[in-house]
């Protein structure tokens, strides 16, 4: 669906002064696919998101989407993109805006204020729909951007930072909306600094930095990882036969241990074990995620 | 289907440039059309002639010449610039939108309403001082415009600060082309490459219904638009953001 082939972005100052935003780029994106892009600030991101939209063009190496360069691509098919800055005129209003963008998108006029509407509603704008772009909070101005990106029919969407300035109430919400995105027919780049949101809602993490692709990471955490994987466990009750049962466990205090090295299996035998013995299991997670391991290793200066 | 959905946006266009650009323009041109109004209107009915040479046609010439000047000007600048500076584009042309057809109907729609808005200022002066050509002063502004803001529209197409760059144009092509008519020989060929501010000037007949020459009308509205082919072919083949 998305393929960047070698791609790099120069920019080259009027003085002369050349910056590499992006070297050598390759990566493909299936339809289907959830991808995620991390990386430090500065790392390329908005400079990839900006070639894939076709607003400025790659120095060298070529990016196909769909099969047709960027620009030729948004211009046929449309792109739902929500960008990092939400640049949108402060003298509009909410609505106003939201309306104009479903007339670009192509939303009929007999269904024009119903999809607005349906907008505003789904994320949460009601109170705020007739008040202007300016007098907007960031977090009502980021769902402005958003509302306006999700009206988009598209078979590709690019989200960078979609959850800068919610709240906690709103960032779960739009987690659940993106994971409603998912169709067998659709891309969708999700361009985050937060690893946690990438490693619950993309397959993939493409990890950047200094304009390079580091690695690839898949999210899915397979058997073959769990020995590298150090793993926090919570119990309620019994935590002396935890530390019976795993003699190299660390405990952390009011029934909590890391337990490292430990294969996945193993470990899930045990826990079986020790609860049909009575000890009272609250919760079992990856200490330190995958990807955060792999984005430590990948960016370490 | 794209077209379509341009030309139903064609309204939030219209009522952009009404909102940012029409208010100024009304109420700058109420002030300066307010004094030569109350002043043909004290004359008596049968010296309220508008014509070359008529006591009341030079202070008319110089009202609407300012006023047709004031439009265009403040309404062709910044036409393509000001969405990039402010980075409005990102959203819009994530849409299955053409930026070369969105641009050219939003130059169109800034041509289109600074006409109507002369030839409504001209309708009033007409109606409460004295007749004027309202149709060949609707004809001027749109050559002027297409001038001016072709100019504009090239140089917004290309940078940020298209505005300074336009009066700066005009002044440089005013002052070369006055140069160049006391030297003789080649320079007054070469300064047919320079805007041609000479050629917009001899259009001031207009001003009093009076006939122009066809080739002033050419080079103007020539020159003009080959500016605003050259600013959509910039935004064709440059990139969208800065």
């Amino acid at each position: 669906m998305i393929e960047f082939r070698n791609v790099s972005k120069t920019y080259t100052s009027i003085l002369g002064r050349s910056v590499k935003a992006v070297e050598d780029f390759s990566l493909s994106v299936a339809a289907g696919e959830v991808l995620g892009v991390a990386g430090p600030n500065g790392a390329g991101k908005s400079t990839l998101i900006a070639m894939l939209l076709g607003y400025i063009k790659p120095t060298a190496g070529a990016i196909t989407v769909g099969g047709k360069p960027p620009r030729a691509y948004v211009e046929d098919h449309g792109v739902g993109y929500l960008s990092e800055l939400i640049n949108i005129p402060p003298r509009w209003r909410a609505d106003g805006a939201l309306e104009r963008y479903a007339v670009l998108s192509g939303v009929p006029e007999a269904r024009l204020a119903a999809s607005v509407d349906a907008s505003v509603e789904k994320l949460g704008l009601e109170e705020h729909r007739k008040k202007s772009i300016k007098a907007l909070s960031k977090g009502n101005l980021q769902r402005v951007g958003m509302a306006q990106a999700l009206a988009e029919p598209a078979d590709v969407f690019i989200l960078d930072e979609p959850t800068h300035g919610l709240d906690p109430v709103w960032t779960q919400r739009f987690r659940d909306i993106v994971t409603g995105l998912r169709r067998p027919e659709r891309a969708v780049i999700l361009a985050s600094h937060n690893l946690d949101e990438l490693e619950r809602l993309c397959d993939r993490v493409a990890i950047i930095d200094h304009g390079m692709l580091q690695r690839v990471v898949k999210t899915r955490v397979s058997g073959d990882d769990s020995a590298a994987t150090t793993y926090r466990v919570c119990v309620a009750s019994g935590a002396e036969k935890v530390s019976a049962a795993f003699p190299g466990a660390k405990a952390q205090g009011n029934g909590e241990f890391e337990l490292a090295g430990v294969d996945l299996a193993d470990l899930n035998r045990t826990l079986a074990t020790l609860m049909l013995d009575g000890v009272v299991v609250t919760s079992i997670a990856p200490a330190h995620s995958a990807l955060e391991r792999e984005f430590r290793e990948a960016v370490a200066r | 289907m794209e077209k379509a959905r341009l030309i139903r946006y064609g309204r939030f266009q219209l009522q952009d440039f009404v909102i940012e650009r029409v208010i100024f323009v009304v109420v700058l041109s109420a002030l300066e059309i307010a004094a030569p109004m109350m002043a043909a209107r004290s004359l008596p009915p049968a010296q309220r002639i508008v014509a070359a040479g008529s006591p009341l046609g030079a202070q008319v010439a110089v009202l609407f010449t300012t006023l047709i000047l004031m439009a265009v000007l403040f309404c062709s600048q910044e036409i393509i610039s000001r969405q990039r500076k402010g980075g409005f584009y990102r959203f819009i042309f994530a849409k299955a939108v053409n930026p070369v057809a969105f641009y050219g109907q939003l130059f169109l729609v800034h041509l289109v309403a600074t006409v109507l808005l002369v030839c409504l200022l001209a309708s009033i002066f007409s109606i409460v001082a004295a007749p004027v050509a309202v149709g060949h002063i609707a004809f001027l502004t749109a050559i002027a415009f297409i001038l001016f803001g072709g100019i504009g529209f090239l140089a917004s197409a290309f940078m940020r600060f298209d505005s300074i760059v336009v009066i700066g144009a005009f002044g440089v092509s005013a002052l070369g082309k006055m140069a160049a008519a006391q030297y003789g020989g080649f320079a007054p060929k070469l300064a047919n490459l320079l805007i041609p501010t000479d050629h917009l000037f001899a259009l001031r007949p207009l001003i009093f219904g009076d006939p122009v020459h066809a080739s002033d009308v050419a080079w103007v509205a020539g020159y003009g638009a080959a500016a605003i082919a050259l600013a959509l072919a910039g935004v064709r083949y440059r990139q969208l953001a800065d």
